[in-house]
């Protein structure tokens, strides 16, 4: 009996429940060749250092796992054939390389998964930065309603006089509106 | 009169714990040029020993892109 590992990238576009489906899904079929899977450890997702089918992005999982005759052989074959993982590299080691993984695979997911929030601060950053400027704008706006209110009522007495002008105005427009529909009634 | 000697030491021989894998990239990074040329073993002191399992090493993580095969030095 040997001991192998595989390391292999998966497909980012697989988050949390979806991702937890291949990983048990990739096992299975170990199980199916005649491997026993020994520790599974998920690196997480990584910036690849090129592009592969056009993803600049993969999700590592690590599989370490014993098995004999043409077991990695079949592997590799299944791992070619499955559309949701990128590559795959599969190394034989020796029983001490072997890790001591006490984390599930969900417990491991989820880690990863708030690391992955963490280790975006822009994106909350441009999130406070939106929100802010709102409640601002609700504020001044509210504070300018206020302010404007003050303002009209301290203005009324300003604008009543205005208004009276105004109102000047219109009647002598409406006076040479007058005079112009005479004009035009006396041409007819 | 002693010699003088500007022989560099192997880190690999001198820190047996150390392990060259493919897995410890950012170690390898160490070992290749801004364009990702495996730099020689008479620059960087690394024993032909050593440097034929880091050349190996490389290749292995280079394969599953951990490391690349080559950058265009454009993009620096």
């Amino acid at each position: 009996m040997n001991y192998y590992e595989t390391l292999y990238i998966v497909h980012p576009a697989m988050e949390a429940g979806r991702l937890k489906d291949i990983i048990v899904g990739v096992e299975d079929s170990l199980k199916k060749l005649g491997g026993k899977s020994l520790a599974v450890e998920l690196w997480g997702k990584r910036k690849l250092s090129y592009h592969i089918d056009k993803q600049k992005y993969g999700t590592y999982v690590l599989l370490q796992y014993n098995g004999k005759d043409r077991c990695t052989n079949d592997f590799a074959v299944e791992l070619e054939h499955n559309p949701n993982i990128l590559a795959y590299l599969t190394t034989a080691i020796e029983s001490n390389d072997v890790l001591e993984i006490e984390e599930d695979i969900d417990t491991q997911i989820s880690g990863k998964t708030r690391e992955a929030e963490k280790k975006d601060p822009i994106k909350r950053e441009i999130i406070t930065i939106e929100n802010k400027p709102e409640d601002k704008v609700v504020e001044s706006s509210k504070s300018d309603d206020s302010e404007s209110s003050d303002i009209d009522n301290s203005t009324n007495n300003e604008a009543m006089s205005s208004e009276d002008n105004a109102i000047i105005v219109d009647d002598i427009k409406t006076e040479e509106n007058v005079d112009e529909k005479n004009t035009e009634n006396k041409e007819e | 009169m002693a010699i003088m000697s500007n022989r560099k030491i192997c880190i690999f021989c001198e820190n047996t714990e150390q392990k060259i894998n493919y897995k410890e990239y950012k170690l390898l990074r160490k070992f290749i040029t801004d364009q990702g040329k495996i730099i020689p073993g008479h620059i960087t002191g690394v024993c032909s020993k050593h440097q034929r399992h880091l050349g190996k090493a490389v290749k292995q993580a280079r394969n599953i892109s951990l490391l690349p095969y080559s950058v265009d030095p454009r993009h620096y």
